[in-house]
């Protein structure tokens, strides 16, 4: 309450619009259809299912198994019989599909959340086994980015001094985490409590933002009777505060450098809806079901829903009385969201809101030239020069580009919201990062095919001046004994050993045949000769 | 007078053994361009640039007289990043650009022959007399060399697809530049 907050750059002040979805309790969702859960869900994951077409599962069964560190399992939200193992529609803004495993779904309640003392539930078991608990149960961040919870609990066995919890929710339109906060804050705060068993750092914070009354009000409550030093901290509402770097700066004055992590600093920052997940995952209940936020002008229902994860987005559109005709389905918030490509799409563990709006039917403010105003870097939170690195991205010039720190924006939307010019920013930024990254798989890969190319090049080098080398020292024996034969045969004449006996045998046998053939002769010769004298 | 000679004098045999020193002390093994064009190269060994290989395209280029668009696997990526390094004028690419693609053996044609094996310059065909042959994927760099030598036609090149990791966020429309 005391305490003294710290800014940073820039920063915006977008239209909040949640007064649609802010007061409208969870509600949970039910699945009639099918679910679609893919094995893909956080960043890079490598998953491999574990049932097969026809197999009866129940809620809460692992569906994968996962061999990189990074990645996490994912789990069946229902009862119900796999019918399907295949591509299916992903949600991401390639619009590409990913493999997919889908359930006839039956029963799809989540399992209540009752909140009951941790203590019990985390007896007997050491630090590790309580992280890979988290991990089996399929935990990662819920605040939008989904980087695994596991590895970041391990924080590179750094001690944390401060551990932050993020309920700014600062994006417009989103109000998941606020509901969550002001229904659920006890179990919110039990899993602080699993995250301060496991970390043991100085101070816990929750930063909230003013906008959210009631919820900093639930969570103080909360916290009275907390076993931990919990503080709940409220910030002022300023877009995008609840950027994981942006909030650590507001609350402890530190920045993180650029291309570090939080834990170099101590710290650690967990979203409140993951520390949510993180006290369900120690009670063995996987991440099955997630709240998210489906707001816009078309659709009758808005809300937050609690929903299952595989849950085709076209099943919630219909139920929230989505309406006819085209739609566009932006995936997250405003700012940092992408439009949907297919409806078919699932809700994954990052998704957490949905707005669905009519296709406009006027053509898009067009786009102008930049006019050098400068408003970008202004808004800028992380002290980029947006307008140079749009001149960089939009000439090509990628490295340039990168050398302008391109890899430390967060794609907040700051930059194209205030442009006057209506310039997509941050789309020319997305391009860039996904160019540069091929660009530094391909020189990865190039540089073990030189490795490879040079190592054939010796080892066919090495093969040549092996055989070379056996070729002379074949001919140095052979020369060798030859000397020595010679050498024997002029000192000590016929006398040998067996070799010398085979020698001397084939001699005796040349010598026969020598002297079968000139008796041959002798007998041709004559012949041979009367006849040439005859002619 | 004969100070100053002395010290001018001085001062030049000084300097002389710091240069002779450090030309010997610092000595640059091999030739560094070399080096750093070979870095910028694709390194798929492919030789249709008409060299047997990266690095001796690499050493002809640094030679000065031959052009920088001879890499169809590099493109233009690497044309115009030779033409930084290079300080060369960007010259339009001599064949088409490439898309990345990867060897595969048609295990039911392969007779077990080993030509392709012996062709691979990076070692990425696995297989050994009169056994199927199977190429590691991850190692292929495309340079299709192994195509010509195969008595049976029994490798295909297949074009590497566009996963979720390697997808590209679409560049934005180039907005009309006022003339």
């Amino acid at each position: 309450m005391s305490r003294a907050l710290h800014t940073f750059h820039g920063g915006i002040h977008p239209s909040e619009e949640k007064g649609q979805t802010r007061d409208l309790a969870i509600t949970r969702f039910k699945n009639r259809e099918e679910v679609v859960v893919p094995l893909n869900q956080g960043i890079r994951a490598v998953n491999r299912p574990i049932v097969e077409v026809g197999d009866r599962v129940s809620r809460g069964d692992r569906l994968s198994e996962c061999f990189n560190p990074l990645s996490v399992p994912v789990h069946a939200p229902c009862n119900g019989i796999v019918t399907a193992i295949e591509e299916r529609p992903f949600t991401h803004p390639s619009g590409m599909q990913s493999l997919a495993i889908v359930l006839q779904a039956s029963g799809c309640e989540p399992h209540d959340t009752p909140a009951l003392p941790i203590a019990p539930l985390l007896e007997g078991l050491s630090n590790e086994e309580i992280i890979t608990k988290i991990r089996t149960a399929g935990v990662i961040g819920l605040g939008g980015a989904g980087f695994p919870t596991a590895p970041k609990l391990r924080s590179g066995g750094q001690q944390i001094e401060t551990l932050i919890l993020n309920g700014m929710e600062c994006e417009p339109r989103i109000t998941c985490d606020d509901r969550l906060m002001r229904e659920q804050p006890e179990q919110i705060i039990l899993g602080v409590e699993v995250l301060n068993h496991l970390l043991q750092p100085k101070e816990i914070l929750i930063g909230i933002e003013d906008n959210k009354p009631e919820a900093i009000e639930a969570m103080r409550r909360a916290t009275a009777n907390a076993n931990a030093p919990i503080e709940v901290v409220t910030c002022p509402t300023l877009y995008p505060s609840g950027g994981e770097k942006q909030l650590i700066q507001i609350l402890s004055g530190k920045e993180v450098p650029s291309g570090g992590l939080p834990y170099q600093l101590g710290i650690l920052c967990q979203n409140v809806a993951t520390a949510h997940a993180i006290y369900r995952a120690v009670q063995d209940r996987p991440l099955t079901h997630r709240v998210i936020t489906i707001s816009g002008t078309a659709v009758t229902a808005p809300g937050n829903y609690e929903v299952a994860i595989g849950t085709p987005i076209r099943q919630l559109l219909t139920d929230c009385g989505a309406a006819a005709g085209e739609l566009v389905v932006t995936v997250g918030g405003p700012m940092m969201g992408f439009p949907l490509k297919d409806l078919d799409s699932p809700v994954t563990k990052i998704v957490n809101s949905l707005i669905v709006e009519l296709a406009p039917t006027s053509p898009s403010t067009p786009v102008r030239n930049c006019i050098r105003c400068a408003s970008c870097s202004d808004a800028c939170p992380v002290r980029l020069l947006p307008q140079q690195l749009f001149w960089a991205t939009q000439s090509r010039n990628y490295e340039d580009a990168n050398s302008l720190n391109l890899f430390d924006c967060i794609e907040c939307g700051c930059c194209s919201h205030v442009c006057p010019s209506h310039i997509p920013l941050v789309d020319y930024y997305r391009h860039a990062k996904a160019v540069l990254r091929n660009q530094q798989q391909e020189k990865v890969k190039a540089e073990q095919a030189r490795k490879r190319h040079e190592f054939r090049d010796a080892r066919i080098l090495r093969e040549k001046e092996e055989k070379a080398r056996k070729l002379a020292a074949k001919r140095a024996a052979l020369k060798a004994k030859e000397a020595q034969k010679k050498e024997a045969g002029a000192t000590a004449g016929e006398e040998s050993p067996d070799k010398d006996d085979k020698r001397a045998a084939i001699a005796a046998a040349i010598a026969r045949t020598k002297a079968k053939k000139a008796k041959l002769q002798q007998e041709i010769t004559p012949q041979s000769t009367e006849a040439g004298q005859q002619q | 007078m004969v100070s100053a000679i002395l010290a001018i004098g001085l001062l030049a045999a000084s300097f002389g053994a710091l240069l002779g020193f450090a030309s010997v002390r610092y000595r640059v093994e091999g030739d560094p361009v070399v080096d750093q064009i070979d870095k910028l190269l694709p390194q798929t060994q492919c030789g249709q640039c008409g060299y047997p290989g990266c690095r001796p395209y690499a050493e002809a280029i640094a030679g000065g007289d031959v052009e920088i668009n001879l890499c169809p696997p590099g493109g233009e990526t690497v044309m115009i990043s030779l033409a930084d390094l290079l300080d060369r004028e960007p010259v339009a690419l001599e064949q088409e650009e490439k898309r990345p693609s990867v060897a595969r053996i048609d295990e039911q044609t392969c007779i077990g022959c080993t030509l392709c094996i012996q062709a691979c310059p990076v070692d990425a065909i696995l297989g050994s007399a009169k056994q199927m042959h199977t190429v590691i994927a991850r190692e292929c760099t495309g340079c299709e060399l192994c195509l010509p030598p195969c008595p049976v036609d029994c490798i295909i090149m297949d074009p590497i697809p566009t996963t979720l990791d390697s997808w590209v966020w679409p560049e934005p429309e180039q907005m009309e530049r006022l003339p």
